[in-house]
Protein backbone atom coordinates (compact mmCIF):
# COMPACT_ATOMS: atom_id res chain seq x y z
CA UNK A 1 0.00 0.00 0.00
CA UNK A 2 1.24 3.30 -1.11
CA UNK A 3 2.12 6.13 1.47
CA UNK A 4 -0.65 8.80 1.51
CA UNK A 5 2.10 11.39 1.23
CA UNK A 6 3.85 9.84 -1.56
CA UNK A 7 0.47 9.49 -2.88
CA UNK A 8 -0.17 12.96 -2.86
CA UNK A 9 3.32 14.19 -4.02
CA UNK A 10 2.70 11.77 -7.56
CA UNK A 11 -0.69 13.33 -7.83
CA UNK A 12 0.94 17.07 -7.89
CA UNK A 13 3.57 15.77 -9.72
CA UNK A 14 1.19 14.89 -12.63
CA UNK A 15 -1.01 17.90 -12.46
CA UNK A 16 2.07 20.58 -12.89
CA UNK A 17 2.92 18.00 -15.93
CA UNK A 18 -0.82 18.77 -17.13
CA UNK A 19 -0.61 22.18 -16.69
CA UNK A 20 3.13 22.60 -18.79
CA UNK A 21 1.31 20.17 -21.20
CA UNK A 22 -1.98 22.49 -21.54
CA UNK A 23 0.67 25.38 -21.67
CA UNK A 24 2.37 24.28 -24.53
CA UNK A 25 -0.78 23.95 -26.78
CA UNK A 26 -2.20 26.76 -25.75
CA UNK A 27 0.67 28.49 -27.25
CA UNK A 28 0.70 25.95 -30.66
CA UNK A 29 -2.80 26.64 -30.87
CA UNK A 30 -4.29 30.14 -29.87
CA UNK A 31 -1.14 32.04 -30.24
CA UNK A 32 0.06 30.31 -33.11
CA UNK A 33 4.04 29.44 -31.96
CA UNK A 34 5.46 27.60 -34.86
CA UNK A 35 7.05 24.73 -34.67
CA UNK A 36 10.16 24.16 -36.47
CA UNK A 37 10.12 21.72 -39.33
CA UNK A 38 13.18 19.64 -40.73
CA UNK A 39 12.88 19.67 -44.33
CA UNK A 40 13.95 16.94 -47.05
CA UNK A 41 17.79 18.04 -48.21
CA UNK A 42 17.80 18.89 -52.08
CA UNK A 43 20.72 21.33 -53.59
CA UNK A 44 18.00 24.26 -54.13
CA UNK A 45 18.95 24.72 -50.65
CA UNK A 46 22.39 25.95 -50.72
CA UNK A 47 21.27 28.74 -52.65
CA UNK A 48 21.10 31.90 -50.63
CA UNK A 49 18.48 34.36 -51.35
CA UNK A 50 15.14 35.99 -50.24
CA UNK A 51 11.94 35.64 -52.21
CA UNK A 52 8.61 37.53 -51.92
CA UNK A 53 5.52 35.29 -51.99
CA UNK A 54 3.06 38.15 -51.95
CA UNK A 55 2.97 41.49 -50.50
CA UNK A 56 3.06 40.33 -46.64
CA UNK A 57 5.04 36.64 -47.33
CA UNK A 58 8.80 36.63 -47.64
CA UNK A 59 10.70 33.36 -47.65
CA UNK A 60 14.48 33.61 -46.75
CA UNK A 61 17.22 30.96 -47.73
CA UNK A 62 19.81 31.42 -45.55
CA UNK A 63 23.61 29.71 -46.33
CA UNK A 64 25.85 29.26 -42.99
CA UNK A 65 28.97 28.74 -43.71
CA UNK A 66 32.32 29.63 -41.83
CA UNK A 67 32.18 32.48 -40.73
CA UNK A 68 28.77 34.28 -42.15
CA UNK A 69 25.52 33.71 -43.22
CA UNK A 70 23.96 34.90 -46.74
CA UNK A 71 22.08 37.18 -46.95
CA UNK A 72 24.15 39.04 -44.73
CA UNK A 73 21.58 41.45 -45.24
CA UNK A 74 17.83 41.23 -45.80
CA UNK A 75 14.79 44.07 -46.00
CA UNK A 76 11.76 42.62 -45.25
CA UNK A 77 8.66 45.06 -45.53
CA UNK A 78 7.07 45.80 -41.52
CA UNK A 79 3.83 43.27 -41.01
CA UNK A 80 5.29 40.34 -43.08
CA UNK A 81 5.22 36.77 -42.36
CA UNK A 82 8.17 35.01 -43.09
CA UNK A 83 9.35 31.83 -43.83
CA UNK A 84 12.95 30.74 -42.98
CA UNK A 85 14.97 27.95 -44.29
CA UNK A 86 18.59 27.59 -42.64
CA UNK A 87 21.80 25.15 -43.66
CA UNK A 88 24.58 25.12 -43.75
CA UNK A 89 27.97 24.56 -46.13
CA UNK A 90 30.54 23.16 -43.81
CA UNK A 91 30.01 22.66 -40.10
CA UNK A 92 27.19 22.98 -37.73
CA UNK A 93 26.16 26.29 -37.01
CA UNK A 94 23.40 28.22 -34.86
CA UNK A 95 20.71 30.76 -35.65
CA UNK A 96 19.24 32.94 -33.72
CA UNK A 97 16.92 35.79 -34.35
CA UNK A 98 17.40 38.68 -31.08
CA UNK A 99 14.32 39.26 -29.50
CA UNK A 100 12.70 36.97 -32.00
CA UNK A 101 11.07 32.51 -30.90
CA UNK A 102 13.29 31.56 -33.41
CA UNK A 103 16.34 29.23 -32.60
CA UNK A 104 17.41 27.00 -35.27
CA UNK A 105 20.27 24.56 -36.03
CA UNK A 106 22.38 25.11 -39.64
CA UNK A 107 23.31 21.38 -40.20
CA UNK A 108 25.24 20.84 -43.45
CA UNK A 109 23.00 18.06 -45.43
CA UNK A 110 19.66 19.43 -43.59
CA UNK A 111 17.34 21.62 -43.46
CA UNK A 112 15.38 23.60 -40.61
CA UNK A 113 12.45 25.58 -41.25
CA UNK A 114 10.38 28.15 -38.65
CA UNK A 115 8.14 31.42 -39.63
CA UNK A 116 7.75 33.99 -38.24
CA UNK A 117 5.90 37.51 -37.98
CA UNK A 118 7.72 41.04 -38.17
CA UNK A 119 4.96 43.40 -36.43
CA UNK A 120 7.90 45.71 -35.16
CA UNK A 121 10.13 47.89 -37.49
CA UNK A 122 14.12 47.66 -36.27
CA UNK A 123 16.97 45.85 -37.00
CA UNK A 124 17.27 42.30 -35.69
CA UNK A 125 20.45 40.95 -35.52
CA UNK A 126 20.67 37.32 -36.31
CA UNK A 127 23.58 35.44 -34.46
CA UNK A 128 25.15 31.95 -34.63
CA UNK A 129 24.82 30.31 -31.53
CA UNK A 130 26.91 26.82 -32.07
CA UNK A 131 30.65 27.47 -31.78
CA UNK A 132 31.99 26.63 -35.26
CA UNK A 133 35.58 28.13 -35.03
CA UNK A 134 37.43 31.17 -34.42
CA UNK A 135 35.15 33.42 -36.11
CA UNK A 136 32.29 32.24 -34.08
CA UNK A 137 31.88 35.58 -32.82
CA UNK A 138 32.08 37.46 -36.09
CA UNK A 139 29.06 35.13 -37.16
CA UNK A 140 26.16 37.62 -37.57
CA UNK A 141 23.71 39.10 -39.88
CA UNK A 142 20.79 41.38 -40.18
CA UNK A 143 17.27 41.34 -40.64
CA UNK A 144 15.71 44.57 -42.00
CA UNK A 145 12.11 44.98 -40.87
CA UNK A 146 11.32 48.55 -42.19
CA UNK A 147 8.21 50.57 -43.87
CA UNK A 148 7.69 49.92 -47.37
CA UNK A 149 8.46 52.22 -49.57
CA UNK A 150 6.58 55.35 -50.97
CA UNK A 151 5.28 54.70 -55.08
CA UNK B 1 15.57 4.74 27.13
CA UNK B 2 12.02 4.70 25.54
CA UNK B 3 10.69 6.88 23.37
CA UNK B 4 6.89 7.63 23.06
CA UNK B 5 5.42 5.55 19.67
CA UNK B 6 3.93 8.33 17.53
CA UNK B 7 4.87 7.09 14.71
CA UNK B 8 0.86 6.56 13.65
CA UNK B 9 0.41 10.17 13.19
CA UNK B 10 3.99 11.28 12.06
CA UNK B 11 3.52 14.13 8.95
CA UNK B 12 6.53 14.89 7.37
CA UNK B 13 6.50 18.85 7.38
CA UNK B 14 10.73 18.86 6.22
CA UNK B 15 10.00 16.98 2.94
CA UNK B 16 6.71 18.69 2.33
CA UNK B 17 7.81 21.86 2.63
CA UNK B 18 10.81 20.74 0.47
CA UNK B 19 8.81 19.31 -2.54
CA UNK B 20 6.58 22.71 -2.55
CA UNK B 21 9.89 23.98 -2.79
CA UNK B 22 10.85 22.52 -5.90
CA UNK B 23 7.25 22.46 -7.38
CA UNK B 24 7.59 26.58 -6.75
CA UNK B 25 10.79 26.81 -8.42
CA UNK B 26 10.01 24.58 -11.10
CA UNK B 27 6.93 26.16 -11.94
CA UNK B 28 8.73 30.39 -12.01
CA UNK B 29 11.93 28.53 -14.08
CA UNK B 30 9.60 27.05 -16.62
CA UNK B 31 6.57 29.74 -17.26
CA UNK B 32 9.38 32.60 -16.84
CA UNK B 33 10.73 31.06 -19.94
CA UNK B 34 7.10 30.24 -21.35
CA UNK B 35 5.95 33.57 -21.18
CA UNK B 36 9.39 35.16 -22.79
CA UNK B 37 8.93 32.71 -25.54
CA UNK B 38 5.08 33.90 -26.36
CA UNK B 39 6.41 37.83 -26.52
CA UNK B 40 8.82 36.91 -28.68
CA UNK B 41 5.71 35.02 -31.36
CU1 LIG C 1 28.71 29.51 -36.92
Amino acid sequence: MIDVFERRIILVSILVMGLFILAIFYAMGARKADVTECLPYDKTYETARVEQLDKTTYQIFYVARMWNFEPSVAYIPVGSEVDLFVTSNDVVHGFNVYNKNVNLMAVPGGVTKTTVRFDQPGVYKVVCHEYCGTGHQNMQAEIIVNYPKKQ
Amino acid sequence: MTQPDNSENFVPRGAIAFFAFLIALGLIIWFGIYFLMLERI
